[in-house]
């Protein structure tokens, strides 16, 4: 009994600590989104003690602020459901299909697991320049619409999936398109669960591509917005935390949602983006 | 199970609609209109004010739109190398003054000299038309400039019963009035950059100031070889490495002076701007102090603009713009709205301006005053390199690592390695 609850303190007190560890770096952007410029100086409380809500309204003001979330939010939905469609393809013919040099073009593919993306950063700067697709949703998107690590995810996936299931669709005469739509989709909605929350993750994130490739407002994206508070001359810290904290909030609703199909994900892949 | 089909394909559809309709998006305006396309990085009031100026000459000016982009500071030169690759340069380049040697290397620029006319050219501060001036080309004119000066905290002068409308002038009433403020309130008097960092410039052009004024130069006059390790190199960074030894400057990170943590820094006009609104404490603002043997001297900073070649259209209308940009009523009109300094000198001394700054913002007097004696640093597309190299060895010498001779001596060895290499 004894043992019990001094394990479970102890237990907890782990726990609290891991937590704080979470939050504090949060609850430092809320605090300092709250305070005037000169308190960014000087101001080293964790806890808000000046509570500047126009903070708020002035990032959000500095620039189009409303047209940079949309395009966000069209550009991940974009990629989102690109990788969704292309990766579950390209996943269930290596999951399924036989062709020649299966296995040679499969560790091709992971090999490229391993090439930085800032070595084809140029190439493929490049060709969307020469596609004209400079200042575009296609430029932002269409490079991006598949990647290995969703392929691999989805394919390790694919593979647990028993093949009997499609051999009684088979008998039953179902053709490969319906076993892919009726079968294997259904069953693997966790592992497009994870797919999806990572693809959003990494595109709401991303900075330098889509800094490259778009070069006026209506096609900015949130994150080129916030670097905007990181001047030459000095970052203005209260407003960059206001608007990263907005900017942070469709990031935490997607994992709030999809927290459990991640870390059955990262359990069943071994991957991490 | 047949909906989840569905979905995927109105997702897919969603998309495929999504990106043919916006492919069309990209605009080029009417065939008898020039677009000039400007890059620059300013941000907060620099870039209203810009952009707001940028208006006023697209309503003025017929058959020609200026479109103005910011991209952030730290990608600049990234984007730039990325656009050179295919031709997707902007017409105007607006960057930091030392990037103008590395941006001449990326594209191909405009020699301005004879698209501007020469009562612009010649009315611009000397030190900042030589800066663009390569191979006898004038690829960049200034558009902005800055200066650094001496920044002090008043209410931790009058702590330590020292005067705050009398900064000290010179290096030896520095130390003098540091050891008062140091005996009387325990903070260190005078901030000094004492690190290297991943690129070495705050060190080196913070020093480049101590070293003009006793007397020494940075590189030779064609910048082939390190030229400070000298008499005066030694007595600047002499001057620095007696400031740490007697505590009255901190080695460690830059940025304590807006905490009211050390009494006084030598900082850029820019901080006038950001501070004055909202003092994060009382500042006043004077020359930088130089020695007694020497004289004053201060260093350049700014953006310069550059007009890339990409064709005859774009470059007459860019630089059109810049010459009308560099007018008198232009020059003033940047430098009141933003706080940086005028670039050209019939504004810089002109009575409008001064009366402007003694009635709105007198902390930049001093700012515009040292405008005559400023340096430019460098202009090498090496640079870069070499402020970083040079950073690297004078930091063992602020950290007490190596004497002051030997930190030169390894400082001109790793400068000229650079220089070498190429």
């Amino acid at each position: 009994m004894k043992r019990s609850t001094v394990t479970s303190v102890g237990r907890h007190a782990v726990l609290l600590l891991g937590s704080a560890v979470v939050v504090l770096p949060f609850l430092w952007m809320f605090t300092t989104s709250l305070q005037s410029r000169a308190e960014t100086y000087s101001n080293s409380s964790i806890f808000p003690t000046s509570w500047h809500w126009e903070n708020y309204a002035v990032a959000w003001e500095a620039a189009p602020f409303g047209q940079y979330y949309l395009n966000s939010l069209i550009m991940a939905a974009g990629i989102v459901g690109g990788h969704l469609v292309l990766d579950a393809f390209a996943a269930y013919a290596f999951a399924r299909l036989r062709f020649p040099l299966k296995n040679a073009l499969f560790i091709v593919l992971l090999g490229a697991l391993m090439i930085p993306t800032f070595v084809t950063v140029i190439p493929a700067y490049s060709l969307v320049a020469s596609f004209g697709w400079i200042d575009t949703y296609a430029g932002l998107i269409v490079p991006r619409l598949a990647d290995v690590f969703g392929i691999i995810l989805l394919r390790q996936y694919f593979a647990s999936i028993p093949a009997e299931l499609e051999d009684a669709a088979r008998i039953d005469g179902c053709s490969r398109i319906g076993i892919f739509f009726r079968i294997m989709v259904p069953l693997s909605l966790p592992a497009f669960a994870t797919l999806a929350i990572f693809s959003f993750l990494f595109a709401w994130n991303d900075f330098l591509w889509p800094l490259l490739v778009t070069n006026s407002d209506e096609l900015r994206t949130i994150q080129i917005g916030l670097s905007a508070f990181q001047g030459r001359y000095g970052t203005s810290w209260n407003y960059l935390m206001a608007g990263t904290l907005t900017a942070t909030i469709p990031s935490i609703i997607v994992f709030m949602v999809f927290q459990r199909a991640l870390v059955r994900g990262i359990a069943a892949s071994g991957l991490k983006d | 199970m047949h909906r989840s089909s569905l979905r995927v394909a109105a997702v897919v559809a969603a998309a495929a609609l999504g990106l043919t309709g916006c492919a069309a998006g990209g605009g080029s305006t009417g065939s008898d209109t020039v677009e000039v396309t400007v890059w620059h990085y300013w941000d907060g009031t620099n870039a209203d004010t810009f952009d707001a100026m940028v208006d006023d000459y697209n309503a003025s000016h017929e058959g020609v739109e200026i479109k103005t982009s910011n991209v952030p500071n730290a990608d600049f030169l990234t984007k730039l190398r990325a656009s050179a690759t295919s031709n997707t340069l902007p017409d105007i380049a607006i960057g930091d003054l030392v990037w103008v040697p590395q941006i001449n290397q990326i594209g191909s620029l405009a020699d301005l000299g004879p698209l501007l006319p020469a009562d612009v050219i010649s009315d611009i501060n000397p030190a900042l038309t030589s800066f663009g001036t390569i191979d006898g080309k004038q690829v960049s004119v200034p558009v902005s400039a800055n200066n650094l000066g001496y920044i002090y905290n008043k209410t931790l002068f009058e702590e330590a019963g020292l005067d705050p409308a009398s900064p000290p002038t010179t290096w030896e009433e520095l130390k003098a009035d540091g050891a008062v403020i140091l005996a009387k309130t325990g903070k260190p008097a005078y901030e000094l950059f004492t690190q290297a960092g991943d690129n070495g410039e705050g060190l080196t052009w913070n020093f480049q100031v101590n070293l003009w004024q006793a007397g020494g130069e940075f590189l030779t006059a064609d910048n082939s070889a390190a030229a400070f390790n000298t008499a005066a190199g030694k007595e600047a960074l002499g001057y620095w490495k007696e400031l740490i030894d007697s505590g009255l400057s901190k080695v460690g990170a830059w940025g304590e002076l807006g905490k009211s943590e050390v009494a006084s820094a030598t900082d850029g006009s820019w901080m006038v701007g950001i501070w004055a609104p909202d003092p994060p404490f009382d500042f006043g603002v004077s020359t930088a102090p130089y020695p007694e043997s020497g004289t004053p001297a201060t260093n350049l900073g700014g953006e310069q603009a550059m007009v890339f070649d990409n064709s005859p259209e774009t470059t007459k209308a860019a630089a059109d713009f810049l010459a009308w940009f560099l007018e008198p009523e232009q020059v003033l009109s940047w430098s009141e709205a933003t706080g940086m300094l005028p670039v050209t000198n019939s504004i810089a001394t002109s009575a409008d301006y001064l009366g402007w700054v003694d009635e709105n913002q007198p902390r930049l007097r001093p700012y515009v005053e040292q405008m005559a004696v400023a340096h430019a640093r460098p202009n090498t597309p090496l640079y870069p390199a070499i402020s970083l190299a040079f950073a690297k060895e004078i930091e063992k010498a602020l950290t007490g690592a190596v004497s002051v001779d030997d930190a030169l001596a390894n400082a001109e060895k790793a400068v000229n390695d650079v220089i070498a290499k190429g």
